[in-house]
């Protein structure tokens, strides 16, 4: 439904300017919700833009619907309000000066409904958030979440092809958050509308998203459905990134088999998952991810993979215990059961399943 | 498929420049051509640096710049001060009466300058000022403790007329401010004051910016004060050189009083050279978002009335005495201080005559027309050249800025005359209609619905325009639909400057108009000249108790618009 | 306006400087022009009762005025003939306005009837202009604040150091001195000024504004206009002015028709009109001084009085140098 090839934005003069996006290229099929995920500065709002029309490429090309709406060489360039889609900004971006009833009929009147139709439409939009007795309010005396829902539905009242959203929920509190996380989903897959989704939060993405792309620098660093980004991310930069991790050097110590290989580490040799390409390099990372490492006050019945170690360092944070074990001057980080008692100095024992610790190569594979 | 990205936007700069160039540059053009010429176009004129070695080689240049500069500084200084305060107080406080304070403000406004400035002759004369007067006779003083004839008298004459400015433009940025931005600078630990300084103060800078490169350029192009009390004061300022070239001189140098306006240039464009840096980085001072926009008031309890106790004293000392002066005069024959006889000589005559006059009606018919096309043709060219300006990148568009600036130095007899030349030699059947004081007003006031537009424009963020666009509109509809509505305040201000600013100054119109097209200064001039002082006294009145009715139903109209408050 | 007149009003202008014997041909002419357009400084009130009793005379013709200070006005008439654009008919300005505009052959050579008794220096000797009012300066004071015996009577008066810091004069005023150089020449003249100098002057500026602070009480002498302090006096303020100043300097009008009027024949019936008898009552009830002989000012007869009319062409050629010697007494 959306496609963008060697798509690159850069400001400012052509050798010397700031690169925001450089070469990226990506598919969204309809229907899915794609996220566009990394920290500020990695080009993930600007690649938006550049969907939307608001900001005009240096080169590549756009495709939606399987028309392009940019090609830098064919010199194409669909201006935004022709492209059919429906956006939600940051700043939601409400119209102070109209209810909310006329912030979502706008754009409808807009496209050129007659008003009976601009009007059922835009009911029904504030139907689907859920802001139907509100229709009459004035847009400045509304709360950050109405304010958002307002601009949801004034993006999806046009029935647009693409849905795009700019970090729609940074503004709002936790419990909020996780509130609309839920609706904005639910709302996706009932619309059955293609979305591209921008964030800086991981946990928006791992929930939302049917697949994440993890940008950095301009670039896209990986593409993978949430599992597999979260469980096999094929980077050091999206392993860091993505949830808390344990990333340990390592030099390959023993052969394959079934699928697991033995590596030498900083503190002994570790069994774990390898795939087949990286064994031929000589150094990589192993990648734990602390709910991984178990933690055992005395020896445990399994001895692969095990370690003694002392507890440094221990957080609660009510579902669980954050806490650093330090094996043999190395730091480890374990997420303990909330009931588990123990004291920083403790000395324990870890344990690490070997399926669940897998190796990434050393400068992206 | 459209080829091409931004051809539209060129477009528009490119039309925008060419109007602006053919209504500021070409006579300014004329007029610069004029300073390096000895005699006026149309006659057998040579080159002659002259005119630049007779206006700035002189050796009293550098006491007359000095002074210029004290008096416009100074004079800014007090209208920048009282005016802030007062919008402050009746757009941010929940002081009470806010409408009569606001009614009070926009008196200078519409009261010609002339005679609020010899009102406060009549009040701090040494020798006759009914100050003084109370001073001396009723409080025991030995000597009269005030003399309006020094720089403070000056200073504070022109200052105090001044003030609506200011107010208009601090009011239109304060409504805009987003509290939440405040309340963030309280949480943090911010003092009230602090939070203010912080937080307000900073963002309001291209406004304060604006206001005082206004004041400043108005302070050293003014002449009233100076004549009326800075000669008697023996204090010379770069505009009494300009009076000396055009009013004493004979036959009238406009190339030599063309060359001053040199000196104004520079100054004018110097300022918005630092007002565009200071501006540029606008993604500052945007305020106007579609999140948590609440324009709210601060509760003051009891510290509110001794607001509404300062304001109203200062409104009092600043706007009511002259009034109260110039209605005093209205009811008598001539000007003496106040006594037992004079009372006696109380008359209605001078509101009277003042109705017999034809062309009052028809000045004002005339000025009503040429005023409200004027600013409104100057305010939407503005909000143009705003969203251009501010919105837009393009190359060039700091230059159009700096062009449609330049009238603001150019003195008004100056720009009539190049005008006159111009539309007498075009084949544009303009002269001596009323289309040609349109075109003069308009170019000479986009400067200040320019700065007007600005500062609204600035506080708009640009997501509101984007949102618009994504939703299908093309950009004339997001123009009108969702900027105009929003940047409406600093729009209603430099409307309401324009039009006001029709009816008072007459140094554009004596020479653009014509028989049937006099407009209301040249009533006011006219009175004034021919030694009618009491009519021109009964014709201020008037005028105050025009305008309040008609603030008062503005205030009621604009009320509808705009954003409602939270 | 068509040919059959113009080519009747060439004629007539070259055979007879006085159009007494073609006045039915200007009558005529002038009843298919319709209307006169003036460019004056006078202004529109006391314009009103004139054009009443013009058109009481000539109901067929339309008076319509543009009223401007007079430079302004000699710059847009000016600016317009330059142009090519005949607007105006007749120009009622000072008179070295007038001259300047005469100059550059901008006027018509027109000797009305009415003008023939004027007294010289009221009117052009080549018959392009005559003066329709004048004005000039007088030494004004506050009764309150002078006795009468006490007085300054002549200019020279002045110079007595008891009158220091006690006479306001306009800023600049040069058309004064010129007035004493024209009547005494300039090495007298000067001797007044050096004398002027000691005085501690008060300067201000707007001749309408410095006898109104002098009724006030602000000083208690002022050089001022004539005009403005009868003005003053028919309101009861307490000022007059002083009978025996030699000389009197006048700034003389000089009212003049268009060499390229569009209705030139009302133009003639106009300036015609102004400069007779009952045209200048009119101009006496303004409290100017009419420059018709016949017509004296309602509250003192001029033939009294010292009163010295300013050399129009005197006042172009000198102008640099009246300045220049008013800049040493008359400006701080």
């Amino acid at each position: 439904m959306i496609q963008a090839v060697n798509l690159t934005k850069i400001f400012g003069e052509p050798h010397k300017g700031i690169r925001a996006v450089d070469h990226i290229s990506f598919e969204v099929a309809e229907g899915k919700l794609f996220t566009l995920l990394g920290p500020s500065g990695c080009g993930k709002t600007t690649t938006l833009r550049c969907i939307a029309g608001l900001e005009t490429p240096t080169a590549g090309e756009i495709y939606i619907g399987g028309e392009p709406v940019f090609s830098g060489t064919g010199g194409t360039f669909v201006p935004a309000h022709k492209r059919n889609i429906g956006m939600v900004f940051q700043s939601y971006a409400i119209w102070p000066h109209m209810t909310v009833f006329q912030n979502v009929a706008y754009p409808l009147r807009g496209k050129g409904f007659s008003r009976s139709e601009t009007r059922r439409r835009a009911l029904k939009a504030l139907e689907t958030v859920g802001l139907l007795d509100l229709a009459d309010r004035p847009a400045p005396k509304l709360s950050g979440g109405q304010q958002q829902r307002v601009a949801l539905a004034r993006a999806i009242g046009g029935d647009p092809k693409v849905l795009l959203l700019d970090e729609p929920l940074s503004n709002l509190d936790a419990k909020l958050r996780e509130g609309m996380r839920s609706e904005i989903r639910k709302l996706q897959r009932q619309l059955k509308i293609t979305t591209i989704y921008v964030t800086h939060d991981q946990i928006e993405a791992l929930t939302m998203s049917d697949d994440i792309a993890v940008m950095d620098r301009g670039k896209i660093v990986e593409i993978g459905s949430p599992r597999d980004i979260y469980l096999n991310p094929q980077t050091h930069s999206v392993a860091n990134f993505i949830g808390l991790s344990n990333l340990i050097p390592g030099e390959k110590k023993g052969e394959l088999t079934e699928g697991r290989a033995l590596v030498k580490i900083p503190f002994g040799e570790i069994r774990c998952v390898v795939e087949d390409c990286l064994l031929k390099e000589q150094k990589f990372f192993v990648l734990i991810r602390p709910e991984n490492v178990k933690v055992y006050t005395t020896s445990p019945s399994v001895h692969e993979n095990v370690w003694t170690g002392e507890v440094k360092e221990k957080i609660f944070l009510g579902d669980f215990i954050d806490c650093q074990i330090a094996v043999e001057g190395f730091l480890l980080r374990a997420k303990l059961d909330p009931y588990m008692e123990v004291a920083e100095g403790d000395r324990v024992y870890i344990q690490i399943d070997s399926k669940r610790c897998t190796v990434i190569g050393a400068s992206g594979s | 498929m459209t080829k091409g990205f931004s051809n539209w936007k060129g477009i528009l700069l490119i039309g925008l420049m060419g109007i602006v160039v053919y209504l500021t540059l070409i006579p300014l053009l004329m007029i610069l051509y004029g300073t390096l010429r000895d005699g006026p176009p149309g006659t057998a004129a040579a080159f002659t640096l002259n005119n630049y070695i007779e206006a700035y080689g002189n050796v009293e240049l550098v006491g007359l710049v000095t002074n210029t500069v004290i008096f416009a500084l100074g004079a800014a200084l007090v209208s920048f001060l009282l005016g802030t305060f007062l919008a402050w107080v009746t757009e941010r406080t929940n002081t009470p009466l806010k409408r009569v304070i606001y009614a009070l403000v926009l008196l200078p406004f519409v009261v010609p300058g002339v005679l609020t400035t010899i009102s406060w002759v009549l009040l701090l004369s040494p020798k006759i000022g009914l100050i003084n007067w109370l001073f001396v006779n009723l409080l025991g003083f030995s000597e009269p403790p005030f003399n309006i004839y020094s720089m403070w008298g000056m200073i504070w004459a022109f200052g105090v007329d001044n003030i609506t400015l200011p107010f208009f433009f601090m009011a239109a940025s304060f409504r805009s401010m987003d509290p939440s931005l405040e309340d963030a600078a309280h949480v943090s630990g911010m003092g009230p004051f602090s939070a203010f300084w912080h937080v307000n103060i900073k963002l309001m800078i291209p406004s304060i910016l604006a206001v005082w490169l206004l004041l400043f350029v108005r302070g050293i192009e003014t002449f009233e004060a100076p004549a009326v009390i800075g000669i008697p004061a023996e204090i010379k300022v770069f505009a009494t050189q300009v009076f000396l070239a055009l009013s004493v001189s004979y036959p009238p140098q406009y190339n030599l009083a063309g060359t001053y306006a040199t000196f104004y240039l520079l100054i004018a464009v110097a300022g918005i050279l630092l007002y565009l840096q200071a501006t540029s980085a606008s993604e500052k001072y945007t305020t106007i978002t579609g999140k948590g926009y609440r324009p709210r008031t601060q509760d003051l309890r009891g510290w509110r009335y001794v607001t509404l106790g300062v304001s109203l004293l200062i409104l009092f000392g600043v706007v009511l005495l002259p009034i109260l002066v110039v209605a005093w005069v209205s009811f008598l024959p001539y000007y003496a201080q106040p006594s037992r006889h004079l009372v006696s000589l109380l008359t209605l005559e001078n509101y009277r005559s003042i109705f017999d006059l034809d062309i009052f009606y028809r000045a004002l018919v005339n000025n009503t027309i040429t005023g409200i096309a004027s600013a409104t043709i100057a305010v939407l060219l503005s909000a143009l050249i705003s969203w251009v300006v501010i919105r837009t990148n393009l190359w060039g568009r700091k230059l159009l800025d700096i062009v449609a600036f330049t009238p603001i130095a150019i003195p008004g007899v100056v720009m009539g005359l190049a005008l006159i030349w111009m539309y007498l030699t075009l084949p544009i059947p303009v002269y001596g209609t009323l289309w040609i004081l349109v075109i003069g007003y308009v170019a000479k006031y986009i400067p200040i619905a320019l700065r007007a537009c600005h500062s609204s424009m600035l506080q708009l963020h640009p997501e509101l325009e984007e949102a618009s666009e994504i939703s299908g509109s093309s950009w004339p509809r997001t123009f009108l639909r969702v900027v105009l509505p929003l940047i409406l305040p600093g729009l209603l201000v430099g409307w309401f400057y324009v039009l006001t600013l029709t009816f008072k100054v007459l140094s554009l119109p004596v020479l653009l108009s014509h028989v049937g097209t006099e407009v209301f200064p040249m009533v006011i001039y006219e009175l004034y000249s021919s030694g009618r002082f009491g009519h021109l006294c009964a014709l201020g009145i008037v005028l105050i108790v025009i305008l309040i009715v008609v603030s008062g139903l503005s205030r009621l109209i604009a009320g509808r618009f705009g954003v409602q408050e939270g | 306006m068509n040919i059959k007149a113009l080519v009747l009003m060439i004629v007539a202008l070259i055979t007879f400087p006085c159009l007494g014997e073609s006045s039915e041909a200007l009558l005529a002419g002038a009843k298919k022009e319709g209307k006169i357009i003036l460019y004056t400084s006078s202004n529109p009130q006391d314009l009103h009762p004139l054009f009443g009793a013009f058109r009481k005379k000539y109901p067929f013709i339309t008076p319509q005025s543009y009223d401007a200070n007079c430079p302004e006005l000699a710059e847009k008439f000016l600016a317009e003939e330059r142009a090519g654009k005949h607007l105006a008919d007749v120009i009622a300005c000072d008179s070295w306005d007038t001259e300047r505009l005469k100059k550059e052959n901008l006027v018509a050579r027109f000797i009305s009837p009415s003008a023939e008794k004027f007294l010289s220096g009221m009117k052009d000797p080549e018959g392009y202009w005559a003066t329709d009012n004048y004005t000039f300066y007088v030494l004004g004071y506050n009764k309150t604040m002078i006795r009468e015996n006490e007085l300054p009577k002549s200019w020279f008066d002045l110079v007595d150091p008891k009158w220091q810091g006690q006479i306001a004069v306009h800023i600049l005023a040069h058309r004064l001195y010129a007035g004493w150089e024209q009547r005494w020449g300039e090495e007298k003249a000067r001797q007044l000024v050096e004398g002027l100098k000691k005085q501690k002057l008060l300067l201000r500026k707007g001749w309408s504004q410095i006898p109104r602070l002098m009724a006030a009480g602000e000083f208690p002498l002022a050089i001022a206009f004539v005009h403005h302090i009868e003005q003053l006096k028919t309101k009861k303020a307490p000022v007059d002015w002083v009978k025996t100043s030699d000389p009197l300097p006048a700034n003389i009008r000089g009212t003049a028709v268009s060499a390229n009027a569009p209705h030139p024949n009302a133009a003639r019936l106009f300036v015609d009109f102004y400069l007779s008898k009952e045209g200048q009552q009119v101009v006496a009830s303004w409290g100017k001084v009419p420059g018709n002989p016949e017509v004296k000012p309602i509250y003192f007869d001029p033939k009294e009085l010292k009163v010295l009319p300013l050399d129009g062409k005197l006042m172009i050629a000198k102008d640099a140098h009246y300045k220049k010697v008013a800049k040493e007494v008359f400006w701080r």
